[in-house]
């Protein structure tokens, strides 16, 4: 059995150890909730070993060797793998090991231009995260909130909070920024990631007075004679129009003739 | 007028006005910070992306061009920003997140000096006075001095002159006012130079279907402006008709038009197609029912298919439905491994249904010679539907 956590690395480590053993993968959180179902497995912990130890154990046994992972393909490897982790489904670890097994067996090309069939599911997934990350770094809304404070409510649908704070942060130099999530608020200051409760924010319902602003700019760059909303909803998917301050637009054009 | 009223009036005024978004060379502008790729923060009900806060210094001008709903004999409302006031209401938006960097034009109001002076002193005050570091595109006025082009070089991360037309006859038909030579072509030439000292980037556009120019001139004048002013790229807005202006019985012109236009200058920018690769019909026009690489490929019939595993990225990108990122994953793919079948090619993002007739893959042919060997517009007709 190997133990992993959900990190990249950790992730690489238990690929590389199933090569050398040809053991199962267990997450760790897994383990820990059942350990009585595995007392008879012997356990390979990924925290116990390193990834150069590992290729220099699978390098008289694996041809072609796998060194890449120690360099700039195993990077983006690894960002992908993050992307898959952030990507909120239950079989997250299942497409990666798989993807993996496809860049062992034909090469990393094959898995980083997603020809492979697993290959393909795992570049996309973390793609969709990238691209939810660059689409809330265009649409989210930030708001004075206080001295040196910007809040704003994201509609998320991965585990991409974090990421959107440290992609904002250059941004706002020297600002709190926090985020509004439906169970917390996640806040960060000078590279500090925090958990606040929402309650700290609760004077926040009352809808920005530039709102008003927006609306009017946006009004004034449409064009009604090129109106195309089937285009409008492929660049901006209807999961948001509600959530928008001009959703409501983008819904009463469409219903007009 | 309040500034809301204003803001309604002048953001109206621009809305024709064409501007990509923020791409730009990363570190080469003198202030920008700007993101090298393109954010969008809204998006219009025609679809067109909201990046920019895009908006007029004035509506007042005193050009006559007969397409403009801002020409000095139209009877609308008149109203001006003052350079504080408008540094001021941008900030609100950018810091909001509403925008991601500024699009400044303006009517010409006394002179086009006066007006370029009013436009250069907004951006100075955002760059020194607010200390702003995003994005900043300058429109330059047909008719500014070169020490403006400079300076507006200095402080913009692109600028750019509308050219509109493609020669001296065909602005006639626009305007009475505007010199194309003079005027126009001067300042790009100046534009060229002083933007490249500065390590920006400048652009252009162009009003399809009000001049009476064919797609053929038009690209051929965009590719000269590629070849010899160093331009980055080209717009394109197709004629929409404004009332209570000369040219408001026109029609407007197709938004299929202005697509082709767009898809060809992407060829001849990103594709390394020459002009004479393109396919032109009789009048001069592109295919409005083909897209311009679909009308190559059909046109030379020789040429295909293309063998997937051995062709150079030249050739890759002929192929109907292989762009620059398809390519260069094929290149990548092709040093450690071998295509073997076309599901593999679809995993990389490739349409099979337009390519997989342009192609063979390990020596083996998976597509309708009948498209290669007795082409008939049906066929084409039906590929086109998978753009």
């Amino acid at each position: 059995m190997i133990l992993y956590d959900q990190t990249p690395e950790s992730v690489l480590r238990a690929f590389l150890l199933h090569t050398l053993t040809g053991e199962m993968y267990c997450r760790r959180q897994d383990f820990h909730s059942q350990p009585s179902l595995f007392t008879s497995q012997h356990l390979y912990d990924t925290s116990q070993h390193t990834a150069t130890s590992l290729l220099a154990q699978l390098r008289p046994i694996h041809n072609p060797n796998l060194d890449w992972l120690l360099a700039s393909p195993g990077q983006t490897i690894a960002r992908l793998t993050l992307g898959n982790l952030r990507f909120t489904r239950r079989d997250q670890e299942q497409t990666i090991f798989a993807a993996l097994a496809e860049s062992r067996d034909k090469g990393y090309t094959y898995t980083l231009c997603g020809a492979g069939r697993h290959s393909k599911i795992f570049l996309n997934r973390s793609r969709t995260v990238g691209r939810e990350i660059h689409r809330m770094l265009g649409l989210l809304r930030w708001r004075p909130y206080g001295q040196n404070c910007q809040i704003a409510r994201p509609l998320l649908f991965h585990n991409t909070a974090d990421l959107i704070l440290r992609k904002s942060a250059s941004r706002y130099p020297d600002q709190q920024l926090v985020l509004l999530l439906p169970d917390h608020a996640l806040s960060l200051l000078d590279g500090h990631l925090e958990q606040l409760p929402l309650q700290n924010f609760a004077a926040d319902n009352s809808e920005d007075p530039f709102s008003s602003y927006w609306e009017t700019y946006y009004h004034s760059q449409y064009i009604s004679t090129r109106k195309n909303i089937r285009l409008a909803g492929h660049v901006l998917p209807r999961r948001y129009w509600n959530w928008l301050p001009e959703g409501h637009i983008l819904q009463k054009e469409e219903e007009r003739p | 007028m309040d500034t809301l009223d204003k803001l309604r009036l002048l953001g109206e005024s621009a809305k024709y006005d064409v501007c990509a978004a923020t791409s730009t060379r990363r570190g080469r502008s003198a202030f920008s910070g700007a993101p090298a790729s393109g954010i969008c923060h809204s998006f219009t009900p025609d679809g067109r992306c909201i990046s920019l806060f895009k908006v007029l210094l004035s509506n007042e001008c005193e050009q006559d061009c007969l397409y403009c709903p801002n020409r000095v004999q139209r009877d609308v409302p008149r109203s001006r920003f003052t350079p504080e006031e408008l540094a001021t209401l941008f900030l609100a938006f950018y810091r909001r997140n509403y925008v991601e960097g500024l699009f400044l034009s303006s009517g010409i109001f006394h002179s086009p000096l006066f007006t370029m002076d009013e436009m250069l002193k907004t951006a100075a005050l955002l760059r020194y006075k607010h200390k702003y570091r995003g994005y900043l595109h300058l429109k330059i006025l047909p008719g500014a001095q070169d020490a403006q082009i400079q300076e507006a070089a200095r402080l913009a991360d692109r600028i750019s002159l509308n050219m509109e037309t493609v020669s001296t006859n065909h602005l006639r038909r626009l305007s009475q006012k505007k010199q194309f030579q003079n005027q126009i072509m001067r300042n790009m030439q100046s534009i060229s130079t002083l933007t490249a000292q500065a390590g920006i980037t400048h652009t252009t556009q162009y009003l399809i279907g009000a001049a009476g120019e064919n797609d053929g001139e038009i690209l051929a004048s965009v590719n000269s402006l590629y070849t010899g002013y160093q331009l980055h790229r080209a717009c394109f807005s197709a004629f929409q008709p404004v009332t209570a202006t000369p040219l408001a019985h026109l029609p407007p012109a197709s938004l299929t038009r202005e697509h082709r236009l767009y898809q060809s200058d992407f060829l001849l920018r990103n594709y390394h197609f020459s002009l004479q690769d393109l396919v032109f019909a009789e009048d001069g026009n592109l295919y409005q029912n083909l897209d311009p690489k679909l009308a190559r490929a059909l046109h030379h019939p020789e040429l295909f298919p293309i063998e997937i595993n051995r062709a150079s990225r030249p050739q890759l990108l002929t192929i109907p439905g292989v762009g620059p990122l398809i390519a260069d994953r094929i290149l990548r793919v092709r040093r450690q491994s071998r295509f073997t079948q076309p599901e593999e090619l679809k995993n990389l993002g490739l349409s099979l249904k337009r390519a997989l007739s342009f192609l063979t893959i390990n020596g083996r042919y998976y597509g309708r010679k009948v498209l290669l060997n007795r082409p008939h517009p049906g066929l084409y007709r039906q590929l086109s539907l998978w753009e």
